[in-house]
């Protein structure tokens, strides 16, 4: 297990300082980030200014050099609005996001789980057809789209929920239910695959001919397989709705986290927040797959003991 | 003595999947101590019946429509349990209790992601209410009966970490773990190598002793019989055909079929062709060297050899026979023939043309004197594709036949392997296994090549279909003078159609020569162990019965 952990972290070493790098590369392939942030009406010596501080007279090679001691020793510069440190201004959007990811998560794992499971079980009954409906009309509806009939329904025509900002549990709701949606419906058409394919085969018979009962059989040997390959999905899943889904379902909730940080940040062309917000949600996608390898190898005793 | 009431006794089974019925009333009893062979080819209903004595049938597909399977209760001699109507709870109790099963495939039969441990000690808490300590003591004297070394370490190791021998070893261990009255073992030993089937057949052999219990033996394999059962039961698409004493089975078979399957099943010392003189050879094998891996960035690990040094000469018109159990290298070898994989070293040299070095566009004309035929002939075929576009696609890409002659050469090709020219216009899920061979290996003919290398291409078969294969193949050879090299890991197979055998074990040739000369005066150990373990369906020989002796060997 630990030279699997240490081989997982030399990768996302490397992957980290692969973004870093292309993120560097991608805003100066842009050419001059200044007049692409920026635009017109910037007077000569403001924009002088800028492209001074920012070191955009010095050679390329230089500015990389720069930009990646600003890296390690966490310096990434102030924010155009507020003139706080971006990581500070990032910093105090992280957990919002990192709750509201977290509930959708849990939400979609609670859910998606059990009707997968269910629908596999009773793949030739009626149960079986119905939560696959569901599950396939699940998929079709974009999320903003059900956030928007969610307040509609229960803030605007039944007053139950309230709409903006994050400060009870009620608020949570619809949020969660708007990142959870998709992820639901995908996960379940995963999970019923996962569990058909393992429930075909051979060891199943052998826990059948043991005796035991048919629940056990499922949820112990069937499960217990299929969750291998449910992991690495969920894991991917998880690592997109952190990067694009929470910017639309943050938006719509005017929730304070990254996502709508990022979008404020934008449009008012606060390039040091944008660039270090995108190197954060890189670092969370990072981070969140190589929790997936770990959880991953648990659930395998192949993948665990294979590079021990 | 009064005779004993049957421990299992079935009658008049009828088993269907859907509206197709696949046994048509059977019937037989077990009695303790006894060991009853269920023989047939695929579609006999054998693997039917067996999964029906505990009712698995249900959920695969199939179900029980008529007949009563009664199993002696336990508690009051003299009255029996109606399986066919228990109810589950009273069925879940007597499932690896009374009745235990053993599956063919230990690579697939064991839950990949418990320990051996767990799966043993989850029989054990539900039959015997043992946990912890106990379950775990219990467990490893389970382990230590089928003769698992270190069982301590086994107990806590995952399938995975173990051999398709050793794996079948815990499947019986579980099996045997609550000592049941009848132990179901179908095709227990036709996933496994010759030799660690012989040791598998012995144990269960040795434990029924122990223990008295009934054992029902499905196979297809008559040598696993004449080596295993008391009495036979052979069975034809779901109807028995004949049933009796193994003796009087192989002495005498009463039934057209018996005999049919008696005459299809290759035994040692049945002869084999006889050796070529002066044939030129057509392909020369010098120093071969074959190895997997070692080259990557990250990886330390030495790349791995599994063709080690391989010399062989194959003459035209010739078919050389290379024997071998799983993981000797010899289809590493051929691939590398066939330049599937590139050899790490040494010379092959096909039709004075030295292939080992030339390019993929060199090499492409050489590719059509050469054709392979594989062991999974539903795998080989692309369904999508018609018999007649499968068979000539090889000459097709060889620029060999124009578009417009494709149809008549289909038709050729398909008369040449015995099939009707009208399954030209047919796709392959409308053939049997044995058909898709010969489809196979009509295709392999489309570009006249002057060698086919086939891998294990009958071992997928059963013995009837593999005899008319064989039969085929022998037939192109005599008519077109095509060398066959051909691969298999049954030696008895090897012996009926080789002129010349090699024997591989570890990479190496070990023992070449005229297939009567090595099988007579075997002189690598390795080759001797080989044949002891062959089973031999030719009974009443006095070497009958596990040849225990004859396995020991370092």
């Amino acid at each position: 297990m630990i030279p699997y952990l240490l081989r997982l972290a030399v990768k996302a070493v490397v992957t980290l300082f692969a973004i870093v790098t292309v993120t560097f590369v991608a805003t100066r392939l842009s050419g001059n980030p200044i007049d692409t942030f920026l635009g017109e009406g910037l007077t000569t010596e403001g924009r002088e200014a800028l492209i001074a501080y920012f070191d955009l007279d010095r050679s390329l090679w230089h500015q990389y050099l720069a930009y990646l001691r600003g890296v390690v020793s966490g310096e990434f510069g102030l924010s155009f609005v507020d003139r706080r440190p971006v990581t500070t201004v990032v910093a105090e959007r992280l957990w919002p996001s990192g709750q509201l990811l977290l509930a959708s998560v849990a939400l979609t794992i609670a859910v998606s789980l059990p009707l997968g499971v269910l629908a596999a079980v009773h793949r030739r009954s009626w149960i079986g057809s119905a939560i696959m409906v569901v599950a396939f009309t699940g998929y079709a509806v974009p999320s903003f789209v059900l956030a928007i009939v969610m307040v509609l329904t229960f803030s605007y025509w039944l007053n139950w929920l309230p709409v903006v900002g994050n400060g009870t549990w009620q608020h949570f709701i619809m949020p969660t239910i708007a990142m959870a949606g998709v992820l639901i419906a995908a996960l379940t058409r995963f999970t019923r695959n996962a569990m058909l394919d393992v429930l075909g085969q051979d060891f199943i018979r052998t826990a059948r001919a043991k005796g035991l009962r048919e629940t056990r059989v499922v949820l112990k040997h069937g499960l217990g397989n299929a969750s291998i390959t449910v992991i690495s999905v969920i894991g991917l899943q998880i690592a997109g709705l952190a990067a694009a889904g929470s910017v639309v379902v943050e938006s719509i909730f005017s929730w304070p986290g990254v996502g709508q940080m990022l979008v404020s940040a934008a449009i008012l062309r606060d390039y040091p927040v944008l660039q270090f917000g995108v190197i954060a949600v890189a670092v969370a996608v990072v981070a969140i797959n190589t929790l997936t390898d770990i959880a991953y190898a648990l659930a395998d005793p192949r993948i665990r003991l294979a590079r021990a | 003595m009064l005779p004993q009431p049957p421990v299992l006794s079935v009658k008049n089974l009828r088993v269907a999947f859907g509206s197709t019925e696949a046994v048509h009333g059977l019937s037989f009893d077990i009695h303790r101590g006894e060991t009853l062979a269920l023989v047939g080819e695929s579609g006999s209903g054998k693997s039917a019946t067996a999964l029906s004595i505990l009712r698995l049938i249900e959920r695969e597909g199939g179900r029980i429509t008529g007949g009563h399977i009664r199993l002696a209760c336990a508690k009051t001699p003299g009255t029996t349990v109606e399986i066919t109507t228990l109810p589950p709870a009273a069925l879940r109790a007597i499932r690896g209790d009374r009745i235990a099963m053993v599956f063919q495939e230990p690579m697939t039969s064991l839950n990949p992601v418990m320990t051996v441990g767990a799966q043993l000690a989850e029989t054990l808490a539900l039959h015997r209410g043992l946990r912890g300590r106990a379950a775990r003591s219990a467990a490893r004297a389970a382990l230590e009966r089928v003769q698992i070394p270190e069982p301590d370490q086994r107990l806590d190791q995952y399938p995975h970490e173990l051999s398709g021998g050793l794996r079948q070893r815990v499947m019986i261990a579980m099996a045997l773990v609550c000592e049941p009255d009848v132990l179901i073992a179908d095709e227990p030993t036709t996933a496994l190598d010759v030799t660690t089937q012989a040791e598998i057949l012995a144990l269960i052999a040795g434990l029924q002793r122990d223990l008295g219990m009934a054992v029902l033996f499905i196979t297809h394999d008559l040598g696993v019989v004449s080596e295993i059962a008391d009495r036979v039961l052979v069975l034809k698409d779901g109807h028995l055909v004949e049933e009796g004493r193994k003796a009087d089975l192989f002495a005498a078979p009463k039934s057209d079929y018996a005999r049919e399957l008696l005459a299809a099943t290759p035994r040692l010392g049945g002869g084999s062709p006889a050796p070529l003189t002066g044939a030129e050879p057509v392909l020369v094998l010098r120093d071969v060297v074959t190895t997997y891996g070692g080259g990557g960035i990250f990886s330390r690990r030495a790349p791995v050899k599994a063709v080690r040094g391989v010399s062989l000469t194959l003459g035209r018109g010739e078919t050389l026979g290379l024997v071998g159990e799983s993981g000797c290298g010899k289809s590493s070898l051929a691939r590398t023939v066939m330049r599937l994989v590139d050899p790490a070293s040494g010379e092959i040299d096909l039709l004075g043309t030295r292939i080992d070095t030339l390019g993929a566009a060199a090499l492409k004309p050489h590719r059509a004197r050469i054709q392979m035929v594989f062991q999974d002939p539903y795998a080989a075929l692309n369904p999508r594709m018609s018999i007649r576009d499968l068979i000539t696609e090889p000459a097709h890409l060889h620029g060999m036949v124009t578009p417009r002659g494709r149809d008549a050469m289909a038709r050729d090709l398909l008369e040449r392997v015995g099939l009707p020219s009208d399954a030209a216009e047919r796709y392959p899920h409308q053939f049997s296994g044995g058909q898709r061979q010969r489809i196979c290996i009509a295709r392999a003919l489309s570009v006249t090549p002057q060698i086919i290398v086939a891998d294990e291409a009958v071992s997928a078969l059963d013995v009837s279909t593999a005899r008319r294969v064989t039969d085929l193949m022998a037939r192109i050879q005599r008519e077109e003078g095509v060398s066959f090299l051909f691969i298999s890991h049954d030696i008895a197979v090897v012996e009926r159609v080789s002129h010349r055998i090699a024997v591989m074990f570890k990479g190496e040739i070990v023992e070449q020569g005229e297939t009567a000369q090595v099988l007579h005066a075997p002189r690598h150990p390795y080759t001797r162990r080989l044949m002891a373990a062959v089973p031999r369906a030719d009974i009443g020989t006095a070497a009958a019965g596990i040849r225990q002796d004859a396995l020991a060997l370092t």
